[in-house]
């Protein structure tokens, strides 16, 4: 992250301090494993259970998510 | 399931995930690895066939989401305070303090299933461990094709996340 680490927060009220985070999670996800963002990140979802739900609930929405044979099918036929 | 035969299946799932995510291997150690494909062995045994106009299924497949979701999460930060130093934050929660609304992870499954074609490759493909430049050759698209894909799918799971505030 380029940013300090902001604040982290123990409530359920989204703050100002969870923006930064809010905004790198959406940067980094889903090609960045958990364990390989930055430590301020890892650090504040330790405390911010409000990041930490929205991390879960994105990667159990992508796990979720079907996927339409047509994309299956453009993928496969890109595959190497 | 003998002990010895679900050992076996774990180690196939790991040799499976190294194979699959060799390009990884320098973040990821072994017990990673290990972690991830005993989670998965778990969500194997656990898996029912869903209908998905069966909202009793749906939410079972939901639940089972979560939790994998959350167990992979929670295995990692733990992990991670065991191992850190002194100026690591300690995990402040347990799972069930973390579980996200069921409501939210059904809008951000509609919102991943409404991508269009074009930006849904993109992420999934970015899920599946390619990297920006290799989506590109793999497409015939520029890097900043790509980015821009990427970036437009995820600014609609930003305003369905920024909605629950």
């Amino acid at each position: 992250m380029n940013h300090e680490n902001p604040e982290p927060c123990l409530s359920d009220d989204q703050t100002m301090c969870c923006e930064p985070v809010h905004m790198d999670l959406l940067e980094h996800w889903p090609e960045t494993p958990l364990d390989s963002m930055s430590a301020a990140f890892l650090d504040h979802l330790c405390q911010c259970r409000v990041c930490l739900r929205n991390w879960i609930a994105l990667e159990a929405a992508a796990a979720l998510a079907t996927l339409d044979p047509v994309l299956l099918h453009s993928r496969s036929h890109h595959d190497p | 399931m003998s002990q010895k035969s679900e050992d076996s299946r774990i180690r196939s799932l790991v040799q499976y995930h190294y194979q699959r995510n060799r390009h990884l291997s320098v973040l990821h150690d072994p017990e990673d690895l290990f972690q991830d494909a005993w989670i998965d062995l778990k969500q194997t045994q656990a898996e029912n066939v869903v209908d998905v106009q069966d909202p009793i299924g749906l939410d079972r497949e939901l639940r089972q989401a979560v939790g994998r979701a959350a167990e992979r999460a929670f295995g990692k930060l733990r992990k991670r305070c065991q191992r850190g130093s002194a100026s690591v934050v300690p995990l402040g929660f347990e799972p069930a303090d973390c579980v996200p609304d069921s409501g939210l992870v059904m809008d951000l499954k509609q919102q991943i299933e409404s991508l269009p074609a074009e930006e849904r490759l993109v992420i999934e493909m970015l899920r599946s461990g390619y990297e920006g430049s290799e989506i590109a050759e793999q497409l015939s698209l520029s890097p900043q094709t790509v980015t821009r894909r990427k970036q437009k799918a995820l600014e609609k799971l930003r305003q369905t996340l920024g909605d629950q505030k």
